[in-house]
């Protein structure tokens, strides 16, 4: 497009409402649909707000839109609503561009011929169902519903219940999720005993000490912790945070403090022996609501050792600040400041997850929780409750239901790898691989592209290849659904109904609604909708299962729980927190509705509806681990590596508990086994540097790869724009005479990358850093072909018990490009 | 007569770039390619600066962002020889961009480099949709651009409040930047109004303006416990 000095006078004197859809005549305007091109042209120009979640990360920030004529043309954020309150990150801000992007998918597709080489045909949307529904009806015919694997991404609450109710009616115990939840989850389960993401008074804590975990920037909600954050200069919290790369969260903190990849757990426990040498742990928490902490003798009268004497033994400030590269000076002076001040907050993630040890280093950072007796108190942890929503009538299962859903899981992890999940990648791509326990025969992918985040992308591309049938569910073609047989275009958030409860880790209830703000600009259709009519098609029980017209029908009959309940309020102007809790301390409620059809009208209108009021619960109820008590010593683990061993003696196996220790990558024996403790990273000796990776604002996971605007502000902060970077430390710069600026190779044992350097002090020496996100070789104009997928060099390794990939344990050499 | 002020927390910035995306999708900024963006062409009106100081691992981060200072005194008009930028009733340094001949003379005379010039044809998202926001012109090549502190926001809420006849309220105008700063680090409002929140904290301890010394009184105070 181009716009000459004439035609740009001419705008101003003529249609400058044109604007709207693009400069310079109306050519362009063709594609737009005929009431659209009238609407800019002649319309009034009456302006409206309506109030929606935004959909383009886990976030769940309300947002406003501005429509002119009913058409969008603006996107702030909703100040009412109380997870952002008015902030947005840069990628919520740009959410149009994903709404109006060139390279939305407009119709259902079918693929003719091999995937990437092949063409897509459009299909109408009868067809495509037809397709779809025959398919499903021959499962169901032959027996063999369990063929039929669902694969989903970030969905929650009531979309998720909407999948897995289709799945379980159809006959499917196969519906899984491609993102690292369900395996996040798995050291809050073993410390725990469930697996809810806690949340965390930052308002009221005095020191939050964060491993790893960048929540300003990679966490679950960033916008949440930034307005959390930002009020930190007036409630004088003091922020310290430990990793290798200094990150938003970081930057931001009072304190940084480096420290080796892969050894997160290692300076935890360290910080645990100065609490408990120096008798600085909370030792009225520690004796009645911990299991595991002195030695200890068990039913067969064997005797254990407790928590506290393996610190002592095993921990000393000189040993860890060995193994961390944090001085030992440093350690004791962490550990007191923990121990000294009341309510100090422990937090772990990123990093301190992202790696083969994962799940003990995670073990290792919640027990200085358990140590500081930091559960259910001000400026501490707690775990907020399900909203009151009303449940969906029973799923109806015929026997062929019945017969499918006794299957066993399909992406389950065989043999002996990943004890404690249901789920990973791996295991699910070496399951297609194998048949093993079954061949599949139909896969859904639903949003989500895990292709580009898999570090065994040559297996995925196999396991893809070898799958009879794949339906994706996109707005967009990506890396995973160019290996797709049919592609069925969704609505963009913008364009469809859906509801963001309970954001994990976020400090009270709540439910946004996400209502659409504009009719679908294309043929596509709501995600809930296709799976109530596919049910419908398919007939029989599975049809009787869902006796609802659309996805908002199923949304509406949730709510009127909520609404019944009486609890809560609307997230309207002037609802406070303080004013809430004053009206319950009074036993009053705000009931300004007299019917249903009001409050659903209030909530579309104001956007969710929260209760920051949370019945305090005992500390013996909320730990649901097998002696009530938060575990240092995790029976839960010890439990399932005995079932483990007991399933391998009985299929006459040779395997000891020894052998599957080492094939798990255990490197301890004996009690360490279950006590939080440090595992070493097996990365590959020689070469010198740590690889790690970090996510970025305007990208996030790679989704913001297809926004022109955010793959301009993708490095903003180094002036690199479109293109990845990598950060390295100014002492290995020397020594290796590179320039800031300079391209250099980035070598591992898998493959190798070309990055231009960007020498700061900010990093660690001998660790570098690429922000992942970049390196598409397809997502639309915009993402394919610029910089480098960190991914694709990583070593296959995964979290021993979690499955979760471990993304920091690779290492790399570097050269000079010339 | 107000005088419209912005303070900036540093305190509280995260650095999170919010400011500069709000910036680009109100004002219509064009979209500029990897290639052009590389070689410097980016056009931000409203910047994050970073800078790192001292050595390993005695790190300090400063994450500055950067609007048009529209100082009281503007050095850039005074050096444009078509009149195209000048200072406005309002007191907001103002451009007329098709009166501009892009003879730059006001990006050198700008102490702050606040300004960006229009070096290659405009692109914005491909396809029909371009989703502009109607209150703002699009510039084209060959023309110098800047933060204009929101000023069409401005002439709305004048608008508004010339009809229903009264003062303009503390916090009613506000540029894109500061509506949307999710760590509320941009405040902005009439310096003139002993109420407001500017009035206050620009008279904080913390506060300061960048190169001060030149005399040209920028509107724009930075709050920070590090000078």
């Amino acid at each position: 497009m181009e716009i000459k000095r004439r035609d740009f006078l001419k705008l101003f004197g003529g249609f400058s409402g044109a604007l709207l859809l693009g400069g310079c005549g109306l050519d362009e305007v063709l594609e737009v649909p005929a009431s659209w091109v009238n609407k800019v042209k002649n319309g009034p120009k009456i302006e409206t707000w309506k109030n929606t979640i935004c959909g383009l990360c886990s976030g769940g920030c309300g947002i406003q839109v501005r429509l002119i004529d009913g058409l969008p043309v603006h996107i702030k954020g909703n100040p009412n609503y109380p997870v952002n309150q008015g902030g947005m990150c840069p990628l919520g801000i740009n959410a149009l561009h994903h709404l109006y992007n060139p390279d939305r998918i407009q119709i259902p597709m079918k693929r003719v011929g091999n995937p990437l080489t092949g063409k897509w045909e459009p299909i109408s949307w009868e067809d495509a169902f037809k397709i779809i529904s025959q398919r499903l009806i021959k499962l169901r015919r032959q027996n063999i519903t369990h063929q039929l694997v669902i694969l989903g991404s970030g969905e929650r609450g009531v979309m998720k219940e909407l999948i897995s109710r289709f799945a379980s009616a159809y006959g499917s115990p196969n519906y899984y999720q491609f993102s690292s939840l369900p395996n996040d989850v798995v050291p809050y389960l073993l410390v725990h005993g469930q697996s809810q993401i806690p949340s965390y008074d930052f308002l009221n804590a005095k020191i939050i000490l964060s491993f790893g975990s960048n929540f300003l920037e990679e966490g679950f909600s960033p916008i949440y912790y930034t307005k959390l954050y930002s009020h930190h200069r007036e409630q004088q919290t003091r922020y310290i945070q430990i990793e290798p790369r200094m990150s938003l969260t970081a930057a931001n903190a009072d304190s940084w403090v480096p420290i080796r990849p892969g050894t997160y757990g290692a300076l935890a426990l360290g910080l645990a022996y100065v609490l408990i040498r120096e008798e600085l742990y909370n030792e009225d928490f520690v004796t009645k609501y911990t299991f595991g902490f002195e030695d200890w003798i068990d039913k067969e009268s064997k005797k254990h050792i407790g928590f506290r004497n393996y610190v002592l033994e095993n921990y000393y400030p000189e040993k860890v600040s060995e193994i961390t590269g944090v001085s030992s000076e440093l350690i004791l002076e962490l550990g007191r400041e923990l121990g000294n001040t009341p309510r100090a907050l422990v937090l772990g993630g990123g990093g301190a997850l992202d790696n083969t040890n994962g799940t003990f280093s995670m073990m290792a950072i919640q027990s200085l929780n358990g140590l500081l007796g930091n559960y259910e108190r001000k400026g501490g942890i707690y775990f907020i409750d399900e909203p009151p929503y009303s449940k969906l009538p029973p799923v109806i299962e015929d026997s062929i239901a019945k017969n499918g859903n006794k299957k066993e899981p399909h992406a389950k992890p065989q043999d002996i790898s990943f004890p404690l999940t249901n789920f990973s990648i791996e295991s699910f791509t070496k399951n297609i691989l194998r048949d093993n326990p079954y061949p599949i025969d139909t896969l859904f992918l639903f949003r989500g592209n895990p292709l580009f985040h898999s570090i065994n992308h040559h297996e995925f591309v196999d396991a893809l290849k070898k799958t009879p049938f794949i339906v994706s569910f996109d707005s967009f073609i990506n890396e995973t659904n160019e290996y797709a047989h049919l592609i069925l275009p969704v609505n963009t958030f913008l364009e469809d109904w859906n509801e963001s409860s309970n954001i994990p880790s976020v400090g009270f209830s709540h439910i946004g609604i996400q209502q659409p703000v504009v009719e679908p600009l294309f043929s596509t259709r709501s995600m809930g909708d296709i799976f109530i009519d596919l049910a419908k098609q398919i007939g029989g029980t599975v049809s009787d299962s869902f006796p609802f017209e659309n996805y908002k029908q199923v949304i509406e009959h949730k709510l009127l729980g909520v609404y019944n309940s009486g609890r809560g309020a609307i997230a309207s102007k002037g609802v406070k927190k303080m004013w809430l809790e004053y009206l319950q301390q009074r036993g009053w409620q705000i009931s300004r509705y007299s019917s249903y059809e009001e409050f659903w009208d209030q909530l579309l209108k104001d956007g969710g509806w929260w209760n920051p009021i949370r019945e305090e619960k005992r500390l013996n109820e909320i730990f649901k681990t097998p002696s009530g008590k938060f575990e240092f010593y995790s029976q839960k683990l010890k439990n399932s590596l005995d079932t483990l061993l007991k399933n391998q003696k009985e299929n006459d196996s040779t395997h000891n508990l020894e052998s599957i220790l080492s094939r798990l990558n255990i490197t301890a024996r004996g009690d360490a086994v279950y006590l939080p403790h440090h595992e070493i990273v097996p990365y590959e000796g020689e070469k010198p540097f740590y690889f790690t990776t970090f996510q970025v604002l305007p990208n996030r996971d790679g989704k913001g790869a297809n926004l022109p605007l955010m793959q301009e502000m993708f490095g903003y902060s180094v002036r690199s724009y479109w293109r990845s970077w990598v950060e390295i430390n100014p002492i290995n710069a020397e020594e290796y005479g590179i320039k800031d600026g300079d391209w250099i190779w980035i070598e591992s044992s898998i493959n190798r990358i070309k990055v231009q350097a960007k020498v700061i002090p900010a990093i660690m020496p001998n660790v570098i850093a690429i922000p992942f996100g970049l390196g598409h070789t397809s997502y639309g104009r915009y993402a394919k072909g610029y910089g480098v997928n960190p991914n694709s060099i990583m070593h296959n390794l995964y979290d021993y018990l979690s499955g979760k990939p471990a993304l920091d344990g690779t290492k790399v050499k570097i050269s000079l490009a010339s | 007569m107000s005088k419209w002020r912005m303070v900036i927390d540093l305190d509280k910035c995260t650095g999170c770039g919010s400011c500069m995306a709000a910036c680009k999708m109100e004002n219509n900024i064009p979209i500029v390619d990897s290639k052009e963006a590389n070689e410097g062409g980016v056009l931000n009106w409203m910047d994050v600066i970073t800078q790192y100081h001292g050595d390993y691992p005695n790190i300090e981060v400063d994450r500055l962002p950067k609007p048009c200072f529209q100082c009281d005194h503007p050095p850039c008009t005074k050096v444009c020889p078509v009149r195209a930028t000048y200072l406005n009733p309002d007191g907001l340094v103002a451009q007329i961009y098709h009166r501009c001949i892009g003879c730059r003379y006001c990006m050198t005379a700008c102490p702050y480099t606040s300004k960006v010039f229009n070096w290659y044809e405009p692109k914005w998202l491909d396809g029909p949709y371009k989703c502009f926001n109607p209150d703002v012109s699009i510039r084209m090549t060959g023309v110098v651009e800047k933060c204009s502190f929101c000023s069409h926001r401005l002439m709305k809420v004048k608008e508004d409040a010339a009809l229903e006849d009264r003062p303009i309220l503390d916090g009613e105008y506000e540029p894109a930047c500061a509506e949307i700063c999710p760590a509320d680090a941009i405040y902005f409002g009439d310096a003139e109004n002993k109420n407001s929140e500017v009035y206050k904290l620009s008279r904080s301890y913390r506060a300061s303006r960048v190169m001060d010394d030149l005399g040209l009184e920028p509107k724009v105070y930075y709050l920070s416990k590090r000078s």
